[in-house]
């Protein structure tokens, strides 16, 4: 009997779809020609999106990823190609996201002969990456393309980088279904300890000032109503950090903490007596100085990777797992308690930050905030529209004063903080999320890092709501130089061009405010064209977000002014 | 600190432990590496210069690799 043969590239086509992959983000290139090839002829099953530049692709593959809870796929050809998708990589590996990353590799015999576009890429990946390989031969793309996969999605996700020789993508050999459900000698997901869950419930039941502190791992486990069912039979208090859950309808939500978090969070992790860290990593953005960080408080931390527990801050009860299934186990154990005092003194110490939201929101001066903006956007979008945010003074004030009333509604580069991340994302969302709305907050200077990625909506024509916030500045970078280097604005200000035009010339349509009056109006025709739109809005030049912690501080030295 | 890390036989999973040790500066002293009792399985022996407190977080974070089976320091 003859064993049918294929192509590798065609066997590697296969397992995509295997995988239910129906977006992939890539460019095609010389050493990766043939799965290209390949790629085209199943384009019925699965659709290539050609971006302008590989980072594009893989920030595009992270927001389909995020907003979507697949897995993100993106494909480069080698040398370039592939060095071009390292900064994505970085972001996907702090971020926890799901990406595959296929890039084409000169042939075997070729390699370490520095031939035409050879680049050692597994070597340079090693560290921005869960797990990276290369395939030599086609008999190996089977089961090295669902091992990746099943890497790339278990346990904490992260990035995964697949390389494949020129040879073994144009080899034969046989295709053949492989199912993984165990890799060996890999930690997916530890298992739970249920004496671990005890002695936290114990804690949490004797606390009368319990705090719970919520990170992107819940998000990723998909445990939202499993954290709000334990937030409410105890009544604690949930914060979040900048990637975390958050939800503004609900009220034992008390805001964002971290450097430009809410005001009373953040003051009162430093008078809680027991705090539950759930799904986040204590990073140096949250902590601010370690050594006064909460110091009063025993700390419980819900993770599922072993590594993360002590990393930062010394940890009491430790319970590994997933919080899918750790989450529901404590909230059994736990008691009901009312804590009234407790949660309103959330809501006294909230109060002490007003003069700063008057300022944002309602400001007397004459030129515009980016609060306003933000408000008014929560005015007329769609209850389940989706943010996505670039680096900067925007994406603070955008995470602060956005109403999120849905999961996954945020996508931010949030422990890289990559410049130029929101735009290539807001497309990558898109295809994730067909029928929501995707609004893409971005300043001047982001915009200007990825935006040949406007190319995409120019064939794909993605209904894409563009919020430019333009001040002329690095308005972080410029905040900074004048709180800690006296004013010196070095290379900071930005020289723009007409963004109206240049968005013209990718035929989206567009407008430009510079008056208050005229925000309503043109945030409502942004809303109601059914194309990309840009809406350029001039903001203020030198303005400051506040509250901040400055690095070194915590608790009671932050500045509100 | 001695470190002596049991690991199956995959390409390259060396270089992974290498660029954590390197990520925190801790300078090699020496490293050997030898079959253990089967050809799949290696044993990665190093010598670096760090503190017990430091060494604990990065056996943790090598542990987690994929390929990696023990890891013992001391």
């Amino acid at each position: 009997m003859n064993i049918k043969k294929y192509k590798g590239s065609e066997i590697l086509v296969k397992n995509l779809l295997i995988e239910r992959v129906e977006y992939l983000f890539g460019y095609p290139g010389g050493a990766i020609m043939s799965v290209s090839d390949s790629l085209d002829r199943h384009a019925g099953h699965i659709c290539h999106i050609l971006t302008r530049h590989e980072q594009g692709a893989i920030h595009a593959a992270q927001g389909y990823a995020r907003v979507s809870g697949k897995v993100g796929v993106c494909i480069s050809t080698s040398g370039p190609g592939a060095t071009n998708l390292i900064t994505g990589l970085a972001d996907a590996l702090i971020d926890s996201t799901p990406i595959i990353c296929i890039t084409g590799q000169v042939s075997y015999n070729l390699l370490g002969t520095d031939a035409f576009q050879e680049t050692n890429i597994l070597d340079i990946s090693f560290p921005v990456t869960k797990w990276n390989v290369q395939i030599p031969r086609a008999q190996d793309i089977c089961q090295t393309i669902r091992k990746s996969f099943f890497i790339a999605r278990s346990g904490r996700p992260g990035p995964v980088l697949i390389d494949i020789t020129k040879d073994a993508q144009l080899q034969e050999a046989i295709f053949e279904e492989i199912l993984f459900h165990k890799v060996s000698y890999f930690r997916s997901c530890p298992k739970v300890e249920v004496n671990k869950i005890e002695e936290a419930a114990i804690l949490i039941n004797a606390a009368k000032r319990p705090l719970i502190l919520v990170g992107q791992g819940v998000i990723l486990a998909e445990a939202e109503e499993e954290l709000k069912a334990l937030s409410e039979k105890a009544n604690i208090p949930i914060a979040s950090t900048l990637l975390g859950i958050r939800d503004n309808n609900h009220p034992l939500f008390v805001g964002m903490i971290g450097m430009h978090g809410h005001y009373a969070p953040n003051v009162l992790t430093n008078q809680c007596d027991i705090l539950i860290a759930i799904g986040m990593r204590f990073d140096d953005r949250v902590t601010g100085n370690i050594n006064i960080y909460a110091i009063q408080a025993q700390i419980i931390h819900l993770e599922i990777e072993a590594c993360e527990i002590g990393k930062n801050i010394p940890c009491d009860v430790p319970v590994l797992g997933d919080c899918k299934k750790t989450l529901p186990l404590l909230t059994e154990r736990v008691q009901e308690n009312i804590r009234q005092e407790w949660i309103s003194d959330f809501i006294t110490i909230q109060k002490q930050e007003e003069k700063i939201g008057q300022k944002d929101l309602y400001t007397k001066k004459e030129s515009l905030t980016m609060g306003e903006i933000i408000q008014w956007i929560n005015q007329y979008k769609n209850k389940n529209a989706v943010m996505v945010t670039d680096v900067g003074q925007h994406q603070m004030i955008a995470s602060r004063y956005f109403y999120f009333s849905s999961s996954k509604s945020q996508i931010t580069s949030g422990g890289l903080g990559t410049m130029g991340f929101s735009l290539p994302a807001a497309m990558g969302a898109k295809f994730g999320a067909r029928y929501r709305q995707i609004i893409c907050v971005i300043g001047d200077g982001g915009f200007q890092m990825t935006f040949q990625e406007l190319g995409i909506l120019l064939k794909n024509n993605l209904p894409i709501k563009i919020v430019l916030l333009n001040n002329g500045f690095l308005g972080m970078v410029r905040q900074w130089q004048e709180l800690f280097f006296k004013r010196r604005y070095a290379f900071s200000a930005l020289l723009n061009p007409d963004f109206i035009r240049l968005a013209q010339a990718y035929n989206i349509s567009g407008k430009k405010i510079e008056k208050r009056k005229k925000i309503p109006e043109a945030v409502k025709e942004m809303f109601d064209c059914n194309t990309a739109y840009l809406l350029e809005i001039i903001v203020e030049r030198e303005y400051n977000v506040f509250p901040m912690i400055t690095i070194g501080t915590y608790g009671d030295e932050i500045r509100l002014y | 600190m001695k470190i002596s890390i049991l690991a199956s036989n995959i390409e390259r999973l060396i270089n992974r432990v290498i660029i954590l040790l390197n990520r925190s500066n801790f300078s090699l002293i020496y490293l050997n590496i030898s079959y253990a009792k089967k050809p799949y399985i290696m044993r990665y022996t190093l010598e670096v210069k760090c503190t017990e407190v430091s060494i604990d977080k990065i056996a943790k974070q090598i542990e987690k690799h994929l390929g990696i089976i023990s890891i013992l320091y001391y």
